[in-house]
């Protein structure tokens, strides 16, 4: 009976530990002032995400973030406009990987972003399949053209 | 003392079946008289008797151990497969609850860039 709640208890403990690697690697950073991340995040009905948020202190510490991780700088902002970048999952400061066919694996894909008011990175993880990525696009246009109207 | 008979006579004649081994080496282990009866076969059938509920013991443990891992693999399974579905919030600054966090996410998607 001990060995069995023991046992149940490590099941319970390792399915909570989920924890994203990029949370696990900024999480100590002195730039950042806030790391978060949402497992399991649902965005759709069939489809759920883990999300990991990075808040730069400043807007200096949010261009080196944005630098690091090499994401596109926009020039000019319109309203409702949503720049998001496909990264490699493991390292988001890598482009995304590419299949023999020269198209984006994207079973080994993140998609990235950035608000610059809110000094903020957001990752999606595990983009995997297009069906998947579609989702995530469909979330965050959906949130852009909500804002912009 | 005809039925013990009869099976020995099977036991000898090597035509007796696994229920009727077992009560033949019941018997031999359960009553005195019957070991005094037939000393001969008592020396071949009692440590026979122990050796087969030695082995029917050791088997019984090895399927209960087996059934107790069975069942301790799909309460973990179940319970992992909850706890790895079920949405989770991690933040480095503990006091910022989940709720917060969800409020950040949605304000950061509505102000992307």
């Amino acid at each position: 009976m001990k060995h069995l709640a023991l046992f149940l208890m490590l099941m319970a403990g390792f399915a909570l530990q989920a924890q994203t690697d990029i949370y696990q690697r900024y999480t100590d950073r002195d730039d950042l002032e806030r790391v978060a991340c949402l497992t399991n995040r649902r965005l759709d009905d069939g489809t759920r995400v883990d999300i990991t948020l990075l808040r730069a202190r400043d807007s200096v510490a949010m261009r080196a973030v944005m630098d690091e991780l090499k994401l596109p700088q926009v020039k000019e902002r319109r309203a409702g406009s949503v720049v998001l970048s496909l990264r490699d999952n493991t390292n988001p400061a890598n482009p995304a990987p590419t299949r023999r066919d020269g198209k984006v694996n994207l079973r080994r894909s993140c998609l990235v972003g950035y608000s610059l008011s809110e000094n903020t990175v957001f990752v999606y993880h595990n983009v995997r399949t297009e069906r998947r990525y579609q989702s995530i696009l469909a979330h965050v246009l959906a949130r852009a053209q909500k804002q912009r109207n | 003392m005809e039925k013990i008979d009869k099976l020995i006579s099977d036991y000898y004649s090597g035509i007796i079946s696994q229920g009727e081994m077992d009560d033949l080496c019941r018997m031999f282990l359960d009553k005195e008289d019957v070991r005094m009866s037939y000393p001969d076969e008592s020396r071949v059938l009692v440590p026979l008797a122990l050796a087969r509920m030695a082995h029917r013991r050791k088997r019984n443990q090895t399927w209960s151990i087996a059934a107790s891992i069975a069942v301790m693999l799909m309460l973990g399974g179940g319970i992992y497969a909850h706890a790895a579905n079920t949405p989770h919030t991690y933040c480095n600054d503990p006091s910022f609850t989940s709720t917060y966090v969800e409020q950040w996410y949605n304000k950061t998607l509505e102000t992307a860039v």
